[in-house]
């Protein structure tokens, strides 16, 4: 995904922070286009430029604005020891071509979709690059939606909203929170999770149900990218029935 | 030398070697290896499949086995058989006129093994037939748990299990948490001289440390020998399976990454 790494490099910049009892000019911040009169198809086309696939107007629109705040945020030197929001890394520009001190400090990479997933474990090859990351002049990574959220299954950067009330963060963050009320459902129930632990396929209809019941809503689509990311193989209760004969076939013809 | 293996769930790439039929390939899914290569060859009424019947001679290079279901190895087959259908796959391009189906069908297979959900399964990756061999390209590294295997593999039928082994000396304690454990639950190491027992889930909480937000361990250091073990393994050793429980986790395998400068 280096277009994005290279697209990043151009217009990102950072506003200083006003040093008390100076006055002058801040460096400012590129502005944002106006994604709300653009067409359609060059909506297409920035979102494109990102990673993302053509989306309902609206939510294009949203999505690219959403980009825009991220990647052009305001970096002061007291923000450095905050932890990312969601895990995000935090954009940070080059350094203001004014006479200000440059504040910017050196900014640890999370993990980078660009580089080969250790799938989130903390063994030498994390560390490595995480290493790596922290020289002062590495520009940002930020990796792409789909890849950064593979590494953390709850980690959702971004949502299709069917709802026009909510902005696409919100209802990220709604996702998020029911995906960690599935896991947490999970480690609450030692059947369940000791089924999942031996490898053994879930009914997906059965886990529905229950998750229903307990009053977690996830429509089926999110389910199942959550499994994916989980690695829960699932399977439905018609499959399980038929192999379920099938043995008993093979072991009554093996009898005989 | 054959490793032999109990509950063997594999996929597998045959390989056409009549000059006739340009390098076809196919893929699919067996429990054995043995017997289904046979079948292959022999013809559609002999148990072979249909598009593979009179079409041969066949043979089977490649098997990814260590798929711990049925329905676990039928997905990826599935998917490497239908790639540009898998959602899971939507970034992998369709093969180009310099590839050959052999390649083709192993760039697409170094990607499934890098994307959930089976880059967190205790897969091994398996070259039946040195002359095929081929390695991963740089950018499409398997995951570090994954290996890289050479020679034959045999289905091997399960021991039926002894039953005076269960009713142990007494209740097991766990040693993560002290209470007592019941044979359901029951984890132990495979390896010869140790005696570590745990609640499953206990072990498995403890092999998820720094990876809060997943449910699955892959691999783990156990308590007891504090040797690093594939999940995976632990729980064939817990079903009664004794072959292919060898160590072959992140840490002792020989990776490209081990070059890297810092």
């Amino acid at each position: 995904h280096l277009f994005l790494f290279r697209y990043l490099l151009t217009p990102l910049s950072t506003v200083a922070p006003r040093r008390k009892g100076q006055q002058g000019p801040l460096v400012p911040i590129t502005p944002m286009p106006s994604y709300s009169d653009m067409d359609t198809p060059d909506l297409k086309n920035k979102l494109n430029r990102f990673g993302v696939r053509p989306l309902p107007k609206r939510q294009m629109i949203l999505k690219l604005k959403e980009i825009h705040q991220y990647t052009h945020q305001v970096v002061s030197s007291e923000s450095e020891d905050e932890a990312p929001s969601l895990g995000r890394p935090r954009a940070v520009g080059p350094p203001p071509t004014t006479s200000m001190e440059p504040t910017r400090k050196p900014v640890s990479c999370a993990q980078t979709g660009g580089f080969k997933e250790p799938s989130g474990r903390a063994n030498t090859l994390t560390a490595k690059f995480k290493v790596k990351c922290t020289d002062i002049d590495t520009p940002p990574f930020i990796s792409p939606p789909n890849l950064f959220s593979r590494s953390n299954p709850e980690q959702c950067l971004s949502d299709d909203s069917d709802n026009d009330d909510i902005t696409a963060s919100q209802s990220a963050s709604k996702l998020q929170d029911n995906l960690v009320a599935v896991r947490r459902f999970i480690q609450s129930d030692p059947d369940l999770y000791g089924q999942i632990l031996h490898y053994q396929p879930l009914v997906l209809s059965d886990l529905q149900a229950r998750l229903k019941a307990a009053g977690i809503r996830l429509g089926a689509a999110k389910l199942l990218d959550y499994l994916d990311s989980q690695c829960i193989t699932f399977t439905t209760a018609k499959y399980l029935l038929k192999r379920k004969h099938k043995q008993k076939k093979n072991q009554i013809l093996f009898m005989n | 030398m054959v490793l032999e293996v109990e509950s063997l769930f594999g996929v597998y790439m045959l390989y056409c070697t009549n000059p006739k039929f340009k390098g076809r390939i196919y893929i699919g899914f067996t429990v054995n290896p043995e017997r289904r290569i046979g079948q292959h060859n022999a013809g559609r009424h002999r148990g072979g499949a249909k598009r593979t019947s009179g079409r041969g001679p066949w043979e089977m290079v490649l098997i990814i086995h260590g798929f711990p279901s049925d329905i676990a190895a039928l997905r990826f087959e599935w998917a490497w058989q239908n790639p540009h259908s898998s959602r899971r796959l939507s970034h992998v391009t369709r093969r180009s006129k310099k590839e050959s189906s052999l390649q083709f069908h192993w760039r697409v297979v170094s990607n499934m093994l890098r994307v959930m959900p089976w880059s967190r399964l205790p897969l091994t990756t398996r070259w039946l037939k040195q002359e095929y061999r081929m390695d991963f390209e740089p950018g499409l590294q398997p995951p570090l748990h994954v290996p890289l295997a050479f020679g034959s593999i045999r289905a091997r039928k399960q021991k039926p299990k002894d039953v005076e082994e269960e009713q142990e000396k007494g209740a097991a304690i766990c040693l993560l948490c002290q209470g007592t454990v019941k044979s359901a639950d029951k984890m132990t190491c495979f390896h010869p001289l140790c005696h570590m027992t745990s609640h499953l889930i206990c072990l498995a909480k403890h092999f998820l440390t720094g990876e809060a937000a997943h449910l699955l361990p892959v691999e783990g250091e156990c308590p007891g020998c504090h040797r690093s073990v594939l999940w995976g393994s632990l729980i064939r050793h817990k079903k009664g399976c004794y072959g292919d429980l060898e160590e072959n986790t992140s840490s002792s395998q020989n990776h490209w990454t081990d070059e890297l400068q810092i």
